[in-house]
Formats: C-alpha cells, sequence, structure tokens
C-alpha cells in the first residue's frame, strides 16, 4: 500500500485520480455490457413480462 | 409446485398515500408563501418564525423528504410486494418506518421554523433527527431486503434494483454528511470544515438529488409505465446498462456546484467530467420510458397517468441535460448563485418527480381502492393547469437569471462597474417574480385539483388492507443452477451479494473525491492571519446560521472580474479553515458578504448600518427585499452555552488556547461591549447582551483576516 500512502500524502500524482476514476468507469461499462448482451433474449423477454399478470399479458399486442 | 397463498399489505401503501397528498398541498402552499415573500417583503411579518430564511428550509425538505418522499414509499412499497410476488417482510417495521416519517417530518417543521439547524442545505435537521432518519431509513431498507430475501419470484425485476441502489445510496450519503459533534439537545458542529465541508455537503447535496430523486423514481417508472401503457418496457438491457453506469458516474459530480469556488483544481476538474458523461445513463433511462410506449401513443392521448408519466420523463430529459451543461465552467459562471439553478431545480421536481407522482397516483389509486376514477376530467385539467404552472415558474426564473447576469457583469465605457449596486439587479428581476408566483399558484391548483380527484376516488372504493394473492413457491433461490447460469443470473442469486456490489460501485466516487481532500494537507493551505473566531463572532455565526441568512446570501467570491471589481479580493480555501459548517451559499437574493468585514470594501458596512438595517431593511437600502429582522433587537444571547461551544471547537480542532472555555463569557461580553459602545455614540442605546450586537461581530469578522487593518491587527497580537 505504499503507492496509496504516498499519493494521499501530497497533492503530486492527483492526476491519477482521473485516469483511475475513468478507466474503472470504462472497465465497468465493457464488463456490463458483454455480461447484458449475454443474457439470452428468452429470459430478457421473461424478465420484462415478468411484472405483468396472465390477463395483462394477453392484452399485449 | 406447491402454489403458495399470502396477503399484500395494502394498509400500509395506503397510508403513505394519504401522506403524500397531505404534505404536497403543504409543501407546495409553503412554497408559494416563500415566492411571495420574495416579491412583497412584508409578508415576512418581521417575526424570526415567518422569515424568509428559516422558511425557505422547510419548503425544500417538506418538498423533498414529506411530499416526494412519501410517494416514493407508497410507490415502492406497492410494486415491490407485487414484483416479488411476497407480502413485506415485516409489518412492524412498515408500521415504524411510516409513524417515524411522519414524526421526522413534524419536528422538521418545528425545529426548522424554531430556528434550529445545521446550516447544510437539504441537509438542515439537527442530530436528533438525524438519528431518527436513521432509524426510520434503516426500518426501510432491511423490510425491502428482507422482502427480496422472502420472494416468491427467481427473478429481481428492475425496478427493485433501483429501490436497492436507493436505500445504499442514501445510506452512504447520510451517514457520511451527518457526522456532527453536538453542543445542546438541538445544536452541533459538523466534523468538517470550510472546502471539505463544501466538497461532502455538496458530494451529499448532488447525490440526493440521485438517489432521493432520481434513482428511486425511474424504479417506479419500470414498473409504473409498463403497468399504465400494458407494454413491457423498451430494453431491458438497456435498463441494466444505464443502471450500472448512473449510479456509478453520479457519486463524482458533486464538485460541479462549487465551481469558480475555494476548492482544489482537481476536485472541480473531476466533478465536471463526470457530470457530462452523465448525460449517457441518464438519457439511457429517458430513451426507455419514452420507447416503452411505441404503439401505445394513442393511450397517452386519453389517460391522465400516461400524459403525466410521459411530462415526466422529457423533463427528466431535460434537466439531465441541462444538469450537465450548467456544469461546464462557462455556463456555470451564469447560472450558480442566480434564479438558473432555481429553475433548474423546478423542472426537476415540478415535472420529474411531481409528474410521475400524479401519474402514479392516477393509475395506482384507483387499483389500490377498485374503483375507477372518480374524474378524468378533472385529471385532465389538473395535467394541463400543472404544465401551464410549470412553464409559468421556470421561464421567468432562466429569464431573472440571464438578465441578472447580464446586468451584473455590465461595464461602462470607462471599465467600471455600470450596475455598482446589488439590489439594482434585484429590482430589475422582480416582474419575473411576480410571473413565478403565478406560476406556482396555478401548479398548487392543479394539486388541489388532484387532491380533490383522489379524496373523491379514496372515498367511493373500498380498500383491501390485506389483498389475497398466491404464487408458486419458490425453493431455494440461493442454490447455483445445474446447468450453469448467466453472469445476470449469478447477480441476483445472492441479494447480499448484489448489494455489496452496488455499495463498491457507488462508494468509489465519494472516496476518491472525499479522502484526498482530508488526508492531502497541502489541499487546504492556511493564512497565519486567518484566526478562529472570537465567542461573541461564533455566537453571531451561530445565529446567521439560525435565521438561514446563507439561503440569501453567499460567502464566496469567485475569480471573476466583475465579482472581484464588486465584492473584492476572490475567496481562498485558507479563509474558511475555522468554517463548522462552511457558510458559501447557492444563489444571492443579496449580495455576497465574504468581505463584509474587509474595511473598504463595497459590502462593509458600520454598526449602525447593520442595525438600522435589521430593524428596518427598506430606511436604509430603498426597495429592498430582505426581511425585517427587529427581534435581533430584543432577544438575548444565551451566555451560559458560550464555553460548551469552545470546548466542542477544540475538540474538531480549533486552536483556542486551552483553559479558553472558562474565560469565553468574558471576552464575549468585553467585545459586545465595544460595538454597543459604537452604536451608543452613533444614538442607539442597545444591551451588549442583544443578539444584533453579536452578528454585527460575525459580519465584521468576514474577510477582516486577510484585511490590511485585520492582518496587521493579527500580527501585532502575534
Amino acid at each position: 500500500m505504499g503507492f496509496v500512502g504516498d499519493t494521499l500524502g501530497g497533492i503530486d500524482g492527483i492526476q491519477w485520480y482521473y485516469i483511475v476514476g475513468i478507466l474503472i468507469f470504462v472497465g465497468l461499462f465493457i464488463g456490463v455490457a458483454i455480461y447484458t448482451y449475454s443474457i439470452p433474449k428468452k429470459d430478457l423477454n421473461h424478465y420484462k413480462s415478468s411484472i405483468f399478470t396472465k390477463e395483462e399479458l394477453n392484452n399485449i399486442v | 409446485m406447491e402454489v403458495q397463498k399470502f396477503n399484500y399489505d395494502n394498509a400500509l401503501v395506503r397510508n403513505f398515500i394519504l401522506a403524500t397528498l397531505l404534505w404536497g398541498a403543504v409543501a407546495l402552499l409553503v412554497g408559494l408563501v416563500i415566492a411571495l415573500q420574495l416579491a412583497f417583503p412584508v409578508l415576512n411579518f418581521g417575526l424570526e418564525f415567518t422569515s424568509f430564511g428559516r422558511v425557505r428550509p422547510v419548503h425544500t425538505n417538506a418538498v423533498i423528504f414529506a411530499f416526494i418522499g412519501n410517494a416514493m414509499f407508497a410507490g415502492t412499497y406497492y410494486s415491490l410486494q407485487r414484483v416479488l410476488k411476497a407480502r413485506l417482510f415485516n409489518d412492524v417495521l412498515g408500521k415504524l418506518h411510516f409513524w417515524l416519517w411522519q414524526f421526522i417530518i413534524l419536528c422538521a417543521a418545528v425545529t426548522l421554523l424554531a430556528g434550529f439547524t445545521t446550516g447544510k442545505e437539504y441537509a438542515e435537521l439537527e442530530w436528533p433527527i438525524d438519528l431518527m432518519i436513521a432509524v426510520a431509513w434503516l426500518s426501510f431498507g432491511a423490510n425491502m431486503i428482507g422482502t427480496v430475501v422472502k420472494r416468491r419470484e427467481k427473478h429481481i425485476y428492475a425496478a427493485v434494483w433501483w429501490y436497492l441502489a436507493t436505500f445504499i445510496g442514501v445510506t452512504i450519503l447520510h451517514v457520511v454528511n451527518s457526522v456532527e459533534l453536538p453542543v445542546s439537545f438541538l445544536k452541533s458542529y459538523p466534523i468538517y470544515a470550510g472546502a471539505q465541508d463544501a466538497v461532502v455537503e455538496w458530494w451529499y447535496g448532488h447525490n440526493a438529488v440521485a438517489f432521493f430523486l432520481t434513482t428511486p423514481f425511474l424504479g417506479l417508472m419500470y414498473y409504473y409505465l409498463p403497468k399504465a401503457s400494458g407494454r413491457p418496457i423498451y430494453s431491458y438491457q438497456l435498463s441494466i446498462i444505464h443502471f450500472w453506469s448512473l449510479i456509478f458516474l453520479y457519486m463524482w459530480a458533486g464538485p460541479h456546484h462549487l465551481l469558480f469556488q475555494a476548492l482544489p483544481d482537481w476536485v472541480q476538474a473531476l466533478g465536471v467530467t463526470f457530470s457530462v458523461m452523465l448525460i449517457a445513463p441518464s438519457w439511457g433511462g429517458m430513451i426507455n420510458g419514452l420507447m416503452t410506449l411505441r404503439g401505445a401513443w394513442d393511450k397517452v392521448r386519453e389517460d391522465p397517468a400516461l400524459k403525466f408519466m410521459v411530462i415526466a420523463i422529457t423533463a427528466y430529459g431535460m434537466a439531465t441535460f441541462e444538469g450537465p451543461m450548467m456544469s461546464l465552467k462557462s455556463v456555470n459562471a451564469i447560472s450558480h448563485f442566480t434564479d438558473w439553478t432555481i429553475a433548474h431545480t423546478h423542472i426537476a421536481g415540478m415535472a420529474w418527480n411531481g409528474g410521475m407522482i400524479f401519474g402514479m397516483f392516477y393509475w395506482l389509486v384507483p387499483k389500490l381502492f377498485k374503483t375507477p376514477l372518480h374524474s378524468k376530467k378533472l385529471a385532465n385539467t389538473h395535467f394541463w393547469i400543472a404544465t401551464l404552472g410549470i412553464l409559468l415558474f421556470a421561464i421567468p426564473l432562466y429569464w431573472a437569471a440571464i438578465t441578472q447576469w447580464l446586468m451584473l457583469r455590465e461595464y461602462t465605457p470607462d471599465g467600471l462597474l455600470a450596475y455598482p449596486i446589488f439590489m439594482e439587479t434585484t429590482i430589475r428581476i422582480l416582474p419575473m417574480y411576480h410571473i413565478r408566483i403565478l406560476g406556482g399558484a396555478l401548479y398548487f391548483t392543479g394539486f388541489i385539483i388532484f387532491l380533490v380527484n383522489m379524496l373523491r376516488t379514496i372515498a367511493a372504493g373500498q380498500l383491501v388492507a390485506n389483498e389475497a394473492a398466491e404464487a408458486p413457491a419458490l425453493v431455494n433461490t440461493q442454490t447455483r443452477s445445474e446447468t450453469g447460469e448467466t453472469p445476470h443470473r449469478w447477480l441476483e442469486r445472492k441479494g447480499i451479494r448484489l448489494a455489496i456490489i452496488m455499495f463498491i460501485a457507488l462508494a468509489i466516487g465519494g472516496i476518491v473525491e472525499i479522502i484526498p481532500m482530508m488526508k492531502v494537507q497541502s489541499n487546504i493551505p492556511t493564512i497565519s492571519t486567518v484566526t478562529p473566531y472570537t465567542p461573541l463572532e461564533l455566537t453571531g455565526r451561530d445565529i446567521y446560521i439560525a435565521n438561514g441568512c446563507y439561503n440569501c446570501h453567499s460567502q464566496q467570491i469567485r475569480p471573476l472580474r466583475f465579482e472581484t471589481d464588486r465584492y473584492g479580493e476572490y475567496s481562498k480555501i485558507g479563509e474558511f479553515v475555522y468554517d463548522h459548517p462552511f457558510q458559501w451559499g447557492s444563489r444571492r437574493t443579496g449580495p455576497d458578504l465574504a468581505r463584509a468585514g474587509y474595511m473598504g470594501s463595497s459590502t462593509y458596512k458600520t454598526a449602525i448600518w447593520h442595525y438600522n438595517h435589521f430593524n428596518k431593511p427598506n430606511t436604509v437600502v430603498p426597495r429592498s427585499i430582505m426581511p425585517a429582522y427587529p427581534f435581533l433587537l430584543e432577544k438575548e444571547v444565551d451566555l451560559t452555552i458560550i464555553p460548551t461551544k469552545i470546548r466542542a471547537m477544540r475538540t474538531l480542532g480549533v486552536p483556542y488556547a486551552e483553559g479558553f472555555d472558562t474565560k469565553a463569557v468574558a471576552s464575549y461580553l468585553a467585545d459586545a461591549q465595544k460595538i454597543a459602545d459604537e452604536l451608543k455614540q452613533a444614538g442607539v442605546d442597545v444591551k451588549p447582551t442583544k443578539e444584533v450586537i453579536a452578528v454585527i461581530a460575525y459580519l465584521h469578522k468576514l474577510g477582516r483576516d486577510i484585511s490590511p487593518a485585520g492582518a496587521a491587527a493579527v500580527n501585532d497580537k502575534k
């Protein structure tokens, strides 16, 4: 944890907060996109319709 | 497969609906009152309990936590049970949550009007109420998580993800922002000071918008819009992607409320960067909402519930585009401290939150009470009146903002400020304030129509407090499927795991911004001539906070030419190191006061000027809209608490000498006597223990330490 301690000790290297922050977001976004697109279409349709009762489902065009 | 029978708890939903109707009327009425006060200051009545500075936080808290909060709980509890096919986890927790929340609202109204406030916007409530909020909020969260655990539906629908993020997000924000040191039953000081306090407060403030006003309402949108329109949500994939992006990005954006202010550049840049990025996930929600209605727009024409939801989602899209634009420095220079921000928040509050609440209630209340809506015609009338009200409210405020900004930055050919007196700009925008009142009155009228329609519907119907339902039993939701599983199923299989991952996504932004602000000393450069407040100044500061002066006066001069020419030297981080809490403000209805103690500055005024100004502002500043504060001339300061306050400040790191608390009252009286003597020379006889003396002392401290005279005096003492 020496790096963390050094960084927290002074203002030098503060740009790492931007860089790491954006990298974390980009990583999260790519991960979420991949995992989302790995969900089978059948499951997605089931999830979408799960809030409807049978009657309501029959009325959906 | 075993089919289980159970009951939905509709009584709790009904209670929150009724509370929404009651507090909604109160919150909007109070809003109308403060709009009237700004245009007609005589309506402050010269009383401390009815002055704008105290009533405005009642309006904001009532709208956010009473009106919107109760509606959010009603909508959440109804949909949560249906989505998860389970009764709420625990009835007692539900009742505790409901009654404690209403008690908190009552306590908030009473204490804020009585002048008990932390002085931090949207987090004004004092520490005992903060503790009650924590209990009520945890009972809400425990009930929700318990229901998730005992659900009969394998899948956790998108709406519940948003509800869970709401619970986790608000918990983090409330805990971190409310760390304070009590000095009496209803008085505390935050442990953070100055720039650090500002970062924490606006990280909280911005994310209160995110996790109290946005994420729960996106959850409600994902349930009520498909139900009302009879169409499944447009894209479930989009709902997942914009969920994770939005909750992650929001937590970084808070510092955009502090641009050009006494804050390290890196924090401001982080706030701007992530604010601009927020457009994408926000619009993901808007697109998903509007596209859900594809093929169902004919229903929108007929159904008032859908009409309100469409206007809500459209306003959400507008506000979430406008917000990032306002976080660009060039736009922020105009929007901050002007009515632009007020217009922006009201577009979001009236149209997005209000629209979703009205739309949800027009669908939900007839369903819950098993009767048709009392009057569709009234609902349509409400829709058009409310829409017109929003426009008449917001447009004049945008106009007022641009007008005031143009006037404030206008120079004569000789290079002097064209409007050196701040009051000139206020007078110029008063007509816009009159139109705003009309907009607010229309919106309130619409609400009364809504209220009547709801009450008549409720009266005509009948509530089934325990509505019978049945669903197949769900056997061991936590077991991994033998045939493998998708990452989505892995995430949802264990509710606690999902909650922990959400917590991590939420916490990163706050950690990255707040910890370096606390740990890196060079972020907070000190100024050797800046000294702690004397007991008299500290008392005056507390009176300033109690009366909500920060609602109209900032204490922050930005490094912009038209500000430094008007007020003096720009504000520096080191000036605020003893400010528990910071008082930078967010709107200038009156001039900035950061240099009110800097002799020679335009805002420096003598003691007698302040005395007369507090008593009758118009005798000193003709056409001023500042409320009169004659009670400051009459009220006595409680001297007995001063030693405790000094000890509390020492605990927080303010460098008072050891044992100074025992001399604090003597110091107070000696300093107060000097101001009383000065006033006597001007022909006013006032006791040194009156509140007005302390406030004058505090105003004369602002900026004094960095003025040549103040710095010389400090150096002489050293």
